[in-house]
């Protein structure tokens, strides 16, 4: 029998005002307030301590300089550089569409000492784009490319060794990365700030209001927050979903799982039911979704260990039946084991067979406590 | 499976084991002294995998951190019976299959 649904005592949600999103005015802080947060950083105390107890004392010539320079300065050294990928220039950079001069990057460069010769160590992309375009006659005064002038940061060095370090450090190595998650703020705090009338920042902005509708609330993966606090998820692809369903499943776990952090099983659980019974032509009413909720609650203590039966059982599976160590995980088993499990302890509402015929096997491979469960029905 | 409570030599464990008995011995063979289980919890492994989880994520304040390693120990001033009706609390309002067996 299905376990029922038990009502748990709900809490203000700290994430009301903690998230990180709900600013609709732009907040600026000095350099001052930053460079405080990082001095009372413990590890960052310790760095410090190591640098002064091995008596380190850096050079500040050795700090980058900036200086516009001709285009017709710049060289390109092959074996640093990737490439010329044209077509990144012609769809990416020089779209019509979005080619705004004003978002022209800065191109990065070794000189070498006493020559005016910049080595381009990126940027060569935005500087050919650049002096194409001036050739190409759509700057407006402008003829010769070489004597047009951009912002170039460099280092003087002869040595190519360090050049090279320096290229793959800028494109990426030792970079902090933009998260999806920060993709997604900067789409919907231009639109909550800006008024941005941008199509992928409204859309983003109105999934940002569905979820907190919900009390649902997306935070990057280094969150403090991740994981820690009820209503909160790291898993971006959730936007990737359409509005119904993601409205569906934050709705689904407001109702019932609002005490806990939101576990990546639910997206993937909701999506493929909501398709799933879509295609069957198959509705999905209040009473399945409670029954679902009692399922999870009553044999998994929610969603989590749900999440974690179902990838021992996949893994086992694959590992059993196809003799293959490290089966490759299939996020469509979620919703199907657990539509197998809703039917095995005598659940009544209509499946979509289709659904049904894939991963029978798996149920084979569950742990036992929770196969008692349904083989007693 | 069991969720257990133990009175350290120094702060108070927790933790969880499919046999509460060999995992005494483990910590009385690692201590060269007696260990005991002060509570005890017995429940279904989901129920008793969610009660830890929910200690060391959701209240991972609480934990006694070893530099940036989150131990399953508790942080000072912590005492068993706190940490039981802290355990209390969290099987009730979500109603967890535990039940206190010692």
């Amino acid at each position: 029998m299905i376990p029922l649904y038990e009502d748990v005592v709900r809490k203000p949600n700290k994430l009301k005002n903690l998230n990180p999103l709900k600013n609709t005015i732009a907040t600026v802080v000095d350099l001052e307030s930053r460079v405080s947060e990082l001095n009372s950083y413990k590890a960052w105390q310790k760095l410090i301590a190591e640098y002064k107890n091995q008596g380190i004392l850096l050079n500040p010539k050795l700090r980058p300089m900036i200086k516009m320079v001709k285009l017709g300065l710049l060289e390109i050294d092959e074996d640093i550089q990737r490439a010329l990928d044209t077509s990144h220039c012609t769809k990416k950079i020089a779209a019509i569409a979005t080619f705004d001069p004003r978002l022209l990057q800065v191109v990065y460069c070794v000189k070498a000492p006493g020559l005016e010769v910049y080595h381009a160590v990126d940027g060569q992309h935005t500087a050919t784009t650049l002096a194409a375009l001036v050739d190409g006659g759509v700057f407006e005064g402008e003829t010769d490319w070489r004597e047009v002038e951009v912002p170039v940061l460099y280092i003087e060095t002869d040595s190519k060794s360090f050049a090279r370090k320096a290229f793959a450090l800028i494109n990426g190595k030792g970079k902090k990365k933009i998260s999806p998650w920060y993709e997604h703020r900067t789409k919907v705090m231009s639109r909550r700030i800006d008024d941005s009338d941008d199509e992928d920042d409204i859309a983003a902005e109105h999934k940002q209001t569905i979820c907190e509708n919900y009390d649902c609330y997306p935070i990057d993966e280094d969150s403090p927050y991740a994981g820690k606090y009820p209503g909160t998820f790291t898993h971006m692809q959730a936007f990737s979903m359409s509005d119904d369903t993601l409205e569906m499943a934050c709705k689904f776990h407001n109702k019932y799982f609002h005490y806990d952090p939101i576990d990546g099983s639910l997206w993937f659980m909701l999506k493929d039911i909501k398709t799933g019974f879509d295609s069957a032509n198959i509705k999905i009413t209040d009473k399945f979704l409670a029954e679902l909720a009692g399922l999870l609650q009553g044999c998994f203590a929610g969603l989590a260990e749900f999440h974690a039966a179902v990838h021992r059982a996949h893994r086992l599976w694959g590992k059993k039946v196809y003799n293959i160590e490290k089966f490759p995980w299939q996020d469509s088993a979620i919703a199907v084991v657990l539509l197998h499990m809703y039917q095995r302890m005598g659940g009544a509402q209509q499946l979509p067979q289709h659904m049904l015929d894939q991963f029978e096997k798996i149920m084979d491979f569950v742990d036992d406590d929770i196969k008692a469960l349904y083989e007693r029905v | 499976m069991n969720f257990y409570i133990l009175p350290g030599p120094f702060r108070v464990g927790f933790g969880i084991t499919g046999n509460h008995e060999r995992r005494a011995k483990d910590y009385t063979g690692a201590w060269g002294g007696e260990a005991e289980f002060k509570y005890l919890f017995e429940g279904p492994p989901s129920h008793v995998k969610r009660l830890e989880n929910v200690i060391k994520t959701m209240h991972s304040d609480m934990l006694w951190k070893l530099d940036e390693w989150e131990t399953e120990w508790l942080g000072n001033g912590w005492t068993s019976e706190q940490l039981l009706e802290f355990v209390k609390d969290i099987i009730k309002e979500r109603h967890l299959k535990l039940t206190q067996i010692r």
